[in-house]
């Protein structure tokens, strides 16, 4: 059985910027998951969250529950990353000044979250970018 | 044991205020009146302070139980200086309570002053963001919402937790009198403090509680008597004393339950960093925003300085406090009061039916359902708290 979710998210839109991630939250707890898993996938939605506010033109955050595993995917309409494996870089950023000014843009978002998930996948192109994200349910 | 909290159903209109106030969605409104679900409650008293028809009941203690001991000591809350203009006023308060029957009247400034060292020592000792746990609402937030943050909560009992167990000692030795025929009686500023000290009283050092709203209504100002207080300790009666006191930048200061929870979640997923100390406090303004102050906080919090402006910064408290007295047992988790159930796949298959519940609901969160948001209703639904017709704004339905 699968329950999923969807979130859109909007580009500088730091007003609602972490209310997805805070709803995730509410749900993973719902289901009774263990609190330092919840935190690990909390940590994750939330740095893909403030990734597609700030680089991208938005996009929607999808969240899929089931007995075996968590997936989280999260899809934007662009520009996409030129280079990831730069991006993937820890110190890497170019996030702008709005963004800095908020306190991101210490270019370890992306590092982050592929040391919170189990499994971590990232495609990019022009048209956008598709992070996947998985934790195993044991 | 007997309900510390009721709602008069008489006087109840079901408005549904009280719900909407309720940061952990621990009230329905069920035929048209409210129901609270004690097992989620924080006891941070939004609900009360929200009814507008006095409609929530607390059964604090009767002056008429003072005659059981021998001697009877008062303590007052540090947010008895939000409605004070002076030390006068204090002499006052403290010659009313004895007319009640009180022998000895103690304020806790000293306590809260000599408690600023202890912590800023233990914070010391690792990089943690530590959680203060002078306001047990906070404490409870975190036991069941948080409980991955029990180890970032201070290990320290509240303040009137220490004095009860100070001046316990302090007055058996004085007046060579049993500590257990000596009674401490607490005057609670909030629901937090009323309820903690009512639910384990077996477990703490103060033996009964009474409500500040009660007493102040007849508060006489006559007669004079000299309280001694700790000017350090005084700017507790509101939000921002630590970051104050200890010129510390990297305190956190944070109040109003709703906020406490923004940055408890921030803090659990590391958004926050470089943070040592979060000084949270479930009320307004701090304690003088307690559920029983009946003072607007912002002018409390404005006495509070106007009192302090009148000490000289030598007052001592001279009275010995041991580590036994301030730290505290273990706090428990209380992981699973917001889960839907103990299953993990029963709790899938009722999120799958939440969900499905929703898609046909306005979702405009009306809560005349008596549920506080469509998705709560939903919930209901499920739990068979409610059932589906109860929505007068379904789609199709009515
Ligand atoms: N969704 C995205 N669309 C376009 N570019 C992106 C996206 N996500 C990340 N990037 C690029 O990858 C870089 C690194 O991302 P990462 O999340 O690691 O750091 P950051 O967002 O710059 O800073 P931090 O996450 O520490 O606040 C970004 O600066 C940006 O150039
Ligand atoms: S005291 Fe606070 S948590 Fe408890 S029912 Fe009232 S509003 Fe809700
Ligand atoms: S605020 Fe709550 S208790 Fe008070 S009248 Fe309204 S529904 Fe009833
Ligand atoms: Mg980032």
């Amino acid at each position: 059985m699968t329950v999923s979710f969807e979130f859109a998210v909007y580009h500088e839109d730091y007003h609602n910027a972490g209310v997805a991630s805070s709803e995730i939250k509410k749900y993973l707890t719902q289901i009774g998951l263990d609190p330092q898993l919840i935190r690990r996938i909390v940590i994750c939605s939330y740095e893909a969250e403030m990734n597609v506010v700030i680089h991208s033109y938005g996009g929607k955050m999808v969240l899929l529950i089931d007995d075996n595993e968590i997936r989280l995917e999260i899809a934007d309409k662009g520009p996409g990353i030129p280079n990831i494996e730069l991006a993937m870089q820890e110190g890497y950023s170019t996030a702008p000044l709005s963004a800095r000014e908020r306190g991101f843009g210490a270019g370890m978002g992306l590092p982050n979250m592929k040391k919170n998930a189990d499994v971590f996948e990232i495609a990019s192109s022009p048209q956008g970018t598709v992070v996947k994200l998985a934790w195993v349910i044991i | 044991m007997k309900n510390l909290v009721d709602i008069h159903n008489e006087r109840c209109i079901g408005c549904t205020r009280c719900m909407r106030s309720c940061p952990m969605e621990a009230i329905r409104i069920v035929d048209n009146k409210a129901q609270l679900f004690k097992e989620r409650c924080i006891y941070c008293g939004n609900c009360i302070i929200e009814c507008h028809k006095n409609a929530y009941k607390v059964y604090s203690d009767s002056f008429a139980n003072l005659s059981k001991y021998k001697l009877n000591v008062a303590i007052l809350p540090i947010a008895i200086y939000g409605l004070l203009n002076n030390k006068d006023d204090l002499g006052g308060i403290c010659a009313t309570l004895k007319d009640y029957g009180f022998d000895e009247v103690i304020e806790l400034s000293g306590i809260y002053a000599f408690m600023v060292d202890r912590i800023l020592d233990y914070i010391k000792n690792d990089d943690k963001t530590y959680i203060l746990t002078h306001c047990p609402s906070v404490t409870r937030l975190v036991t069941k919402k948080y409980p991955q943050l029990l180890p970032n909560l201070l290990p320290f009992n509240p303040p009137f937790e220490i004095a009860g167990k100070v001046y316990r000692r302090f007055f058996s030795e004085k007046y060579q009198i049993p500590e257990n025929e000596i009674g401490i009686s607490y005057i609670s500023e909030c629901l937090s403090n009323f309820i903690v000290i009512k639910e384990d009283i077996d477990n703490s050092s103060i033996d009964q509680v009474f409500l500040l709203s009660d007493l102040v209504r007849n508060i006489s100002y006559k007669k004079i008597e000299e309280v001694k207080a700790v000017k350090k300790g005084i700017f507790f009666a509101k939000i921002g004393a630590f970051k104050y006191v200890s010129n510390n930048r990297d305190i956190l200061a944070v109040d109003g339950i709703r906020n406490v929870d923004t940055v408890l979640e921030h803090i659990d997923i590391r958004k926050i960093k470089n943070v040592r100390l979060v000084e949270a406090y479930s009320c307004t303004g701090g304690c003088v925003g307690g559920t029983f102050m009946r003072e607007n906080p912002f002018v409390a919090k404005w006495r509070v300085n106007e009192f302090i402006n009148e000490l000289y910064d030598g007052e001592d408290f001279g009275i010995a406090i041991q580590p036994d007295d301030y730290y505290a047992n273990e706090v428990t988790s209380e992981e699973g009061v917001l889960t839907l159930s103990n299953d993990f796949r029963e709790a899938i298959k009722k999120m799958k039916r939440i969900n499905e519940i929703l898609t046909n609901l306005p979702n405009i969160d009306c809560c005349a359902c008596g549920s506080p948001s469509c998705r709560a209703f939903a919930e209901d639904v499920v739990k068979g708290l409610k059932t589906i017709e109860d929505c007068r704004m379904r789609k199709g339905g009515n």
